[in-house]
C-alpha cells in the first residue's frame, strides 16, 4: 500500500506543470571607453559606447566576431572624441581580423533616442595621425563613415560597407591600401579631400545617393579594376583615373566647376 | 664677527631657496583668501578657488599641472576649479604660461581651468594655455580672454550656460577648438585652426568678426539651434566651412574658400548671405536643406560640383549672385534642383551680377 502511495505521488509530480525557470543568460563582453593595452575580442561583443584605442595599444577583432553596436543616448561629445554618436576612434592599433566563411560583423542595435529614416545609427572607424588599422574579411553598415582616416593609415581587404552616409573618406596625409572590397548605398562611397595616397584594386561602389567617388584634384589614386556603377554621379574628379570603369551612373563623370 | 657673517650667510642661502621653490597644492586644496601668484606654481590634485575669494596671477607666472591618471584612461586630472574669481592678466612680454609640468605637452595631460558658478567677471589676458583636456571651461560664468594662445589640447575651449568673450587669441593645433552651448559668444579677431571640430555649440548665441577658421579636418564653424551674426570672417580649407542646422543665420563679407566638401551647408534655416565670396570648395559654394532666408550679391564661381545645391522638397528662389558668367546654360549646370532630383525644389535665380562683388575686407587677426 505504501508503495503504490509512494508510486502515485511519483506519476502526480512527472504530470505536473513544470515550474518557472529562471534564464540567467551570461551579459555579452562590453567593448567601451580607452583600450590602453593588447585587447583580443571573439564571439558576441557589445560596443555599448565610444572607445578610444590609445597611441601604442591594440585592439584585435577576431574572425567571426559580431560587433553588436548600440547607438548613443545622448547627443554629447567626450572631450577625447570626436563624434555625438558611438565611434571607434583609433590613434593605436585595430586589426579586425576576419576570415573567409567567418568574417567579422557589426550590426546595429535598436536607437535609445529617435533617429530619423536614412540617418547613420553610429559614427564608424576614425583614424586618427599614428593610428592604423587592418581589416580583413568585414562587414560594417549603417555609420555616418564607415572609415575615416583623418590622418591615419588603413590596410583593408574583403570588406563590405552597406547604407554608411561616406563609405570611405580619406583626408589630407592618409593613407589607403583596399581590396577586394564593395561599397553600397549611402551618400559617398569614396570621398578623398586631400593630398592622400590610394592604392585601390578590385573594388565596386555602386548605388550612392551623391557620387561613387569624389577625388580631390591633389588625392594621388592609382587603381586596378575598380568599378562604380548605378550611382547618381559615378566620379567627381579631373579626368578618369586608368583602371576605374564607370556604369549605369546618372552622370558619369563630373569635372569640378559643373563641367559634365 | 664672524658668526654674524655666516648668520648673514645662512639667511640669504634661505631666503634665494624659498624665492626660487615652486608653491606646490596637493591632494584636493581650496584656497579660502584672496591669493596672488607669482613665479612657479604646480597643482598636483584639484585646486579650489571658494566663491568670494580671488586669484590674482601675475605676469610671467608658470602654471604646472602634474599628471594624476587615477583611472588609466591616458588623462592627466590635475585642474584649477574657480568658485571665485581668476584674473589672469599677463602681458606681450611676459606672458602666463598654463601647462602639463611633464615636458611633452600633449593634449590630456591635466584636466582644466574651471570657472563654475562664478558670475564676475573672469579674465585671461596673454596666457598660454596648453597640454589640457580642457584648456579654460566655464560653466555658469562670465569670461572675457584676450590675446591667448591655446595649443595641444584635446580641447581648447568649453561653456555652457556662459558669457565668454575670446579677442586676439589663437587656438591653433588642438583636437577640437571651441565648444559650447547655452552659451552666449562674441569671437573678435581670432584664430581657430588645425583641429578637428573648428567653432561647435548648440542652442546658442554666437557673434563673429574678423576671424580666421581654418585647416580644420571636420568642418570649420559648425552650429545647431543657435543664432550666427558672421562678418568679414575667413573661414578656409576646412571639411565644411559653415554649417548650420535650425537656427538663424547672418553671414555679411566673409570669405568662405578651399573648403573640401561644402563652403555654407544650411539645413532647416533662417539665413541671410550677402556679399560673401564662396570659391573652391568641394563640392558645392552652399548647399540648401529645407530653409529659408536670401542668398544675394554673393560670389558663387569657381567650387567643385555645384555652385548650389537645393536637397530640399521646396523651391527655393535666389538673388542676383555672380555665378563666373551670366550665360543661364552655366548657371544651370552649376545648380542642382528638380531637374536632376525629381524629388527636391527648384531653384528659381535672379538676373546674374555681370562680375564679381568686391571681396570682403578680411585682414589678418592682430594675434600675439
Amino acid at each position: 500500500m505504501r508503495f503504490l502511495a509512494c508510486l502515485l505521488l511519483v506519476a502526480l509530480a512527472a504530470c505536473a506543470p513544470d515550474g518557472p525557470v529562471l534564464i540567467a543568460p551570461k551579459p555579452l563582453p562590453v567593448l567601451a571607453g580607452p583600450v590602453a593595452d593588447s585587447r583580443h575580442l571573439s564571439g558576441d561583443v557589445v560596443l555599448a559606447d565610444d572607445v578610444r584605442v590609445l597611441p601604442g595599444a591594440e585592439l584585435v577583432l577576431e574572425a567571426g566576431t559580431t560587433v553588436w553596436v548600440r547607438p548613443a543616448g545622448s547627443t554629447k561629445i567626450e572631450p577625447d572624441q570626436l563624434s555625438a554618436r558611438t565611434e571607434i576612434l583609433v590613434e593605436g592599433q585595430l586589426r579586425i581580423s576576419g576570415l573567409p566563411g567567418a568574417p567579422v560583423r557589426f550590426r546595429t542595435l535598436k536607437p535609445q533616442l529617435p533617429v530619423p529614416e536614412g540617418d547613420p545609427l553610429w559614427a564608424g572607424i576614425l583614424v586618427l595621425p599614428g593610428g592604423s588599422v587592418h581589416v580583413d574579411h568585414a562587414e560594417l553598415p549603417s555609420a555616418d563613415h564607415g572609415l575615416w582616416l583623418l590622418g591615419g593609415e588603413a590596410v583593408a581587404s574583403d570588406l563590405t560597407l552597406r547604407d554608411c552616409r561616406y563609405g570611405i573618406e580619406v583626408a589630407q596625409g592618409s593613407g589607403l591600401e583596399l581590396r577586394r572590397a564593395r561599397v553600397r548605398g549611402g551618400e559617398l562611397g569614396l570621398f578623398c579631400t586631400g593630398s592622400a595616397r590610394l592604392v585601390m584594386a578590385d573594388a565596386v561602389f555602386q548605388g550612392q545617393d551623391e557620387a561613387g567617388l569624389h577625388l580631390a584634384p591633389v588625392c594621388r589614386f592609382d587603381a586596378s579594376r575598380i568599378e562604380v556603377r548605378d550611382s547618381q554621379v559615378g566620379l567627381v574628379a579631373e579626368d578618369v583615373p586608368a583602371g576605374l570603369k564607370l556604369t549605369g551612373n546618372r552622370i558619369e563623370l563630373l569635372r569640378p566647376g559643373g563641367g559634365q | 664677527m664672524r658668526n654674524l657673517l655666516l648668520l648673514l650667510l645662512l639667511t640669504l642661502l634661505a631666503w634665494s631657496e624659498f624665492a626660487s621653490a615652486a608653491v606646490v597644492y596637493q591632494g584636493e586644496q581650496t584656497l579660502w583668501q584672496d591669493t596672488v601668484w607669482q613665479g612657479e606654481v604646480v597643482i598636483d590634485g584639484i585646486l579650489t578657488v571658494a566663491p568670494e575669494a580671488r586669484l590674482e596671477i601675475r605676469p610671467g607666472t608658470r602654471v604646472l599641472f602634474r599628471f594624476v591618471d587615477s583611472n588609466n584612461d591616458g588623462l592627466g586630472e590635475s585642474e584649477l576649479f574657480v568658485q571665485g574669481r581668476l584674473l589672469a592678466l599677463g602681458t606681450a612680454d611676459a606672458p602666463i604660461h598654463f601647462a602639463s609640468e611633464l615636458s611633452d605637452q600633449r593634449p590630456g595631460l591635466w584636466g582644466a581651468v574651471n570657472v563654475m558658478g562664478s558670475d564676475q567677471a573672469n579674465r585671461l589676458q596673454y596666457c598660454l594655455i596648453e597640454g589640457a583636456s580642457i584648456a579654460f571651461h566655464s560653466h555658469f560664468g562670465r569670461a572675457e580672454l584676450d590675446h591667448c594662445l591655446f595649443r595641444a589640447n584635446l580641447r581648447a575651449l568649453m561653456f555652457q550656460d556662459s558669457t565668454v568673450t575670446l579677442a586676439f587669441s589663437r587656438i591653433e593645433n588642438n583636437r577640437n577648438g571651441l565648444q559650447f552651448r547655452d552659451a552666449t559668444v562674441l569671437l573678435r579677431e581670432s584664430v581657430v585652426r588645425d583641429g578637428f571640430w573648428g567653432i561647435r555649440g548648440t542652442y546658442s548665441q554666437v557673434e563673429m568678426v574678423g576671424c580666421l577658421v581654418e585647416n580644420n579636418r571636420v568642418n570649420g564653424v559648425n552650429l545647431r539651434d543657435s543664432t550666427l551674426t558672421a562678418r568679414g570672417n575667413m573661414v578656409r580649407g576646412n571639411r565644411s566651412g559653415v554649417y548650420v542646422q535650425g537656427g538663424q543665420a547672418e553671414l555679411t563679407g566673409n570669405l568662405v574658400l578651399d573648403n573640401s566638401e561644402h563652403g555654407i551647408l544650411l539645413e532647416q534655416a533662417d539665413i541671410q548671405a550677402h556679399r560673401n565670396r564662396l570659391s573652391g570648395n568641394g563640392r558645392s559654394a552652399v548647399r540648401w536643406i529645407e530653409s529659408t532666408g536670401d542668398l544675394a550679391e554673393n560670389d558663387l564661381a569657381g567650387n567643385g560640383e555645384y555652385a548650389l545645391v537645393n536637397d530640399g522638397g521646396t523651391d527655393l528662389s535666389v538673388g542676383a549672385n555672380w555665378w563666373g558668367g551670366t550665360d543661364p546654360d552655366l548657371i544651370h549646370r552649376l545648380v542642382r534642383d528638380q531637374a536632376d532630383r525629381p524629388d527636391r525644389g527648384t531653384v528659381v535665380f535672379g538676373v546674374p551680377l555681370q562680375h564679381a562683388p568686391a571681396a570682403g575686407g578680411w585682414r589678418m587677426p592682430r594675434t600675439p
